[in-house]
């Protein structure tokens, strides 16, 4: 059975309007199994003031099975992998339900960068330095989310996708690989000649 | 009299433990699935039935005692409407709450109750995943009444649809009937048909199953393949049943009371109920599975280790002699001895290595012999006789072969010796002591090396323990040799006389030596592992050939029955069934049927009464 397209353009509409809930969501190229989702560092947090991308993929069976959410933007927390983005939390694992949705989700994760679980970690680094001393982790996810996730580096980002819109390739496709790329036009650029 | 004693008993010894192949002796049950054997339920055939234990007989409130049951297709859904019958008899719930509640207690249905009786049914539905009444019926009352008026919206694929379109579970979470079966269908699939879940997050309750069903009813393949799952739900989620390991899959289940239990299939296979391994008493899983990994590790024959290598004074290798010298060199740089294994200069002529003399190696090098020496040399030792007696175990066909040409010639010389049950009983004691005797090796290796055991025991203690089980241990291993040397030597066949003492020692050592066996077991169980009791040290207590559950005395008695009923001429007529009696077996009497561990028969005495093949 293919996915249910209607069910996925219906969140999609349902996460545009609800513009206060601080997530967004957009297609990536032509599939709406490809998503590129995007939530705001929560407040009080040393997430505070970060943009964060999360690389979604849809299988067949959605919803009936998780989406499979990893973020593109390097994260230090003890439940999301520095090296890879790698997430573990519950319900997008064992305890997804198909009444979930992707935005949902996405406030999970919002969540999850505000109370982290170092007792089920995905960065067993990140989870030592949690546990063993609160003041230093904070520095070091302050640290990488001015580095990677601050709002300023994507200020200027449609001069950069022009840019790459006039060597020849598509907004849509320029967009997703700035955002992978974490706005560097250089590394978009290597994303789509190397695809 | 005495003939349908021996006939029952000769039955019982032909399928030792194959309980439960013939399903439909009960007479409640016979005539509703089908019987196949055709045969009137003699007492005998009730004998076969070793399985779950109801009616009058006597013969079946002994089978009550047998460690285990073996449990085919058809039993799995019987004991299985049983237990939930059992459950919802007395808690007046659903199958699925029932079902819920035994699989949460690994199909205990005592322990359901128990446990029921003594926390409460709130507090244990709430922790098997399952809603109390009350609140269950007031989740149905909400589910009506969001129904009752126009449409249901389902929050699954976000569309509306009438009621009639919608199912609410127990827990009163309405989602439509598409979405619930594509839920059903991607779960079913990946085998959680038994913990199949309601979709709302964070709900948990199981699917009622008559839902399931009538959801699931225009798509068979996936309904029996629900049904298939709830049903081995009763072997996967239950801690006394397990799957006979036999490849390719018999089909069949065993149940057993005891955890630590030697078990036989109905399909012939033999193993530990515990580790699914070969059947390995006296040694317990955890030494059978260390025991394997060094054979692995070192996959050197022992006799080529001991004769070929050393292991290194520094790093511990097995090191080859390489030359004439006594001087060895191992790869870590480490020089040493030959002789006595200590580590020495490298200077050295033909006769002497610098620095070193081991002239007093019988006195006192063997005692400051590196520890590493003294293990392998004492790993070696349990090694070669463990490897001795199952060797031996393993020339069983050749035995059997060898014996059949002597009976043969003895039956040449006197056509009246038509019965040697007795012989078949001997070399299945034999197998079975040299089984025994080969694993008790492994427990001794381990017992008493101060290793495994190291905090256990004082070094005084196991010296004690030690030196009673070696003495039991002896005992037994000489009187294996003695029986196994008079069956194998030539026998006084020109002689009835001298063959009938013959026939009569062998019988003897035979009764012996379950004896012996059962007092090694003795020192086990006895002396031994209740000073280790609370490391749960599990070992499957000795069955004997014919142990119902009574201990050993039935053993001696079976072996006197033997003595007199076997052989020569006389008593053997006694063992001709009783002619009024269908024999089922008639057709594959004789030589020609024999199967398995089949026995050297002439004629039909003794063991007519064998069921047809199931
Ligand atoms: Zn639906
Ligand atoms: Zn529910
Ligand atoms: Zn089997
Ligand atoms: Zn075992
Ligand atoms: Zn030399
Ligand atoms: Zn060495
Ligand atoms: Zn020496």
């Amino acid at each position: 059975m293919p996915i249910d397209l209607g069910r996925v353009q219906k969140e999609i509409r349902d996460i545009d309007r609800d513009k206060a809930s601080g997530v967004t969501i957009e297609v990536q190229g032509n599939s709406v199994q490809k998503l590129i989702g995007c939530l705001k560092g929560p407040r009080d947090t040393p997430f505070d003031g970060g943009i964060f991308y999360v690389n979604i993929e849809l299988d067949d069976q959605y919803p009936f099975v998780p989406p499979k959410m990893r973020f593109i933007t390097k994260v230090w927390h003890p439940n999301i992998s520095s090296a890879n983005g790698a997430i573990c939390l519950d319900i997008l694992k064992d305890q997804w339900s198909p009444a979930l949705t992707l935005k949902t989700a996405l406030l999970s994760l919002q969540a999850l960068l505000s109370s982290p679980q170092p007792d089920d970690p995905q960065d067993a680094v990140v989870a030592r330095q949690y546990m063993g001393s609160l003041a230093e982790y904070e520095a070091t996810a302050r640290q990488w989310t001015q580095t990677y996730a601050h709002a300023q580096q994507v200020v200027g980002l449609e001069a950069k996708v022009q840019q790459i819109v006039e060597m020849g390739f598509g907004r849509e496709q320029a967009l997703a690989a700035l955002k992978r790329a974490n706005g560097d036009e250089n590394g978009a650029m290597e994303i789509l000649l190397g695809a | 009299m005495a003939g349908s004693d021996d006939d029952q008993w000769f039955d019982d010894y032909d399928e030792p433990m194959s309980g439960g192949e013939d399903e439909d002796a009960y007479p409640s049950d016979s005539g509703a699935g089908g019987s196949d054997s055709g045969g009137t339920s003699t007492t005998d055939d009730a004998a076969d039935d070793g399985f779950e234990e109801r009616g009058p007989s006597e013969a079946r409130s002994q089978l009550r005692n047998r460690l285990y049951s073996v449990i085919d297709r058809q039993n799995l859904r019987r004991i299985q409407e049983e237990a939930l019958q059992q459950v919802q008899s007395i808690l007046g719930c659903s199958t699925t709450t029932a079902r819920a509640l035994l699989i949460f207690f690994s199909w205990d249905a005592e322990a359901v109750l128990g446990t029921i009786a003594e926390r409460g049914q709130e507090d244990v539905y709430k922790r098997a995943g399952l809603l109390s009444q009350s609140e269950e019926a007031e989740a149905y009352a909400a589910a009506a009444a969001a129904g009752a008026g126009g449409t249901v919206s389902c929050l699954v694929c976000m569309s509306d649809v009438g009621p009639s379109q919608a199912t609410a579970m127990d827990c009163g979470h309405m989602f439509c009937n598409d979405c619930w079966r594509e839920h059903m269908r991607i779960n079913i699939s990946e085998g959680m048909s038994r913990r199949l879940r309601c979709m709302a997050p964070g709900c948990g309750v199981v699917c009622d199953e008559d839902k399931v069903k009538a959801l699931l009813r225009k798509d068979k393949p996936l309904l029996e393949k629900y049904e298939q799952t709830l049903l081995e739900s009763y072997v996967d989620d239950n801690k006394r049943v397990k799957w006979c390991p036999s490849v390719p899959h018999c089909g069949h289940a065993i149940r057993s009371k005891e955890m630590h239990c030697e078990v036989e299939c109905a399909c012939g296979h033999q193993f530990c109920f515990a580790c699914c391994e070969v059947q390995h008493s006296p040694c317990t899983c955890d030494m059978l599975h260390d025991w394997e990994q060094r054979m692995r590790d070192g996959s050197e024959t022992s006799s080529w280790l001991s004769a070929n290598t050393k292991l290194c004074p520094k790093c511990s290798k097995p090191v080859e002699k390489n030359g004439g010298c006594n001087l060895v060199l191992c790869r870590c740089g480490q020089a040493f001895c030959w002789l006595c294994g200590q580590a020495t200069g490298r200077a050295h002529t033909w006769t002497s290595i610098e620095g070193h003399s081991c002239g007093a190696y019988k006195e006192e090098a063997e005692a400051r012999a590196n520890e590493a020496q003294r293990n392998l040399k004492r790993y070696l030792h349990y090694l070669t006789r463990y490897e001795a007696n199952l060797q031996s175990g393993k020339l069983e066909a050749k035995l059997r072969k060898d014996v059949e040409a002597k009976v043969d010639a003895l039956m040449e010389v006197d056509p009246s010796m038509s019965n040697f049950s007795w012989l078949n009983e001997a070399l299945a004691q034999l197998f079975l002591a040299r089984k025994c005797m080969a694993y008790s090796y492994i427990f001794a290796f381990y017992m008493f090396g101060q290793s495994m055991f190291k905090e256990d025991f004082s070094a005084e203690a196991n010296a004690i323990n030690q030196a009673l089980f070696e003495d039991k241990q002896g005992q037994l291993e000489a009187e294996v040799e003695k029986l196994s040397q008079l069956i194998e030597n030539p026998w006084p066949i020109g002689s009835a006389a001298d063959m009938q003492s013959h026939r009569m020692a062998i019988i003897n050592l035979a009764a012996n030596i379950d004896t012996r066996i059962q007092k090694m077991y003795e020192v086990i169980e006895c002396d031994i592992t209740p000073q280790v009791a609370s490391r749960g040290v599990g070992i499957a207590p000795y069955k004997g050939r014919h142990a119902t559950g009574s201990g050993g005395e039935a053993a001696a008695e079976v072996y006197r029955r033997a003595a007199a009923a076997g052989g020569g001429a006389g008593p053997s007529g006694s063992n001709q069934p009783s002619s009024d009696v269908p024999d089922p077996a008639a057709e594959e009497g004789g030589r020609g049927g024999r199967r398995g561990k089949a026995p050297i028969a002439a004629g039909s005495g003794g063991r007519s009464k064998r069921k047809a093949g199931s």
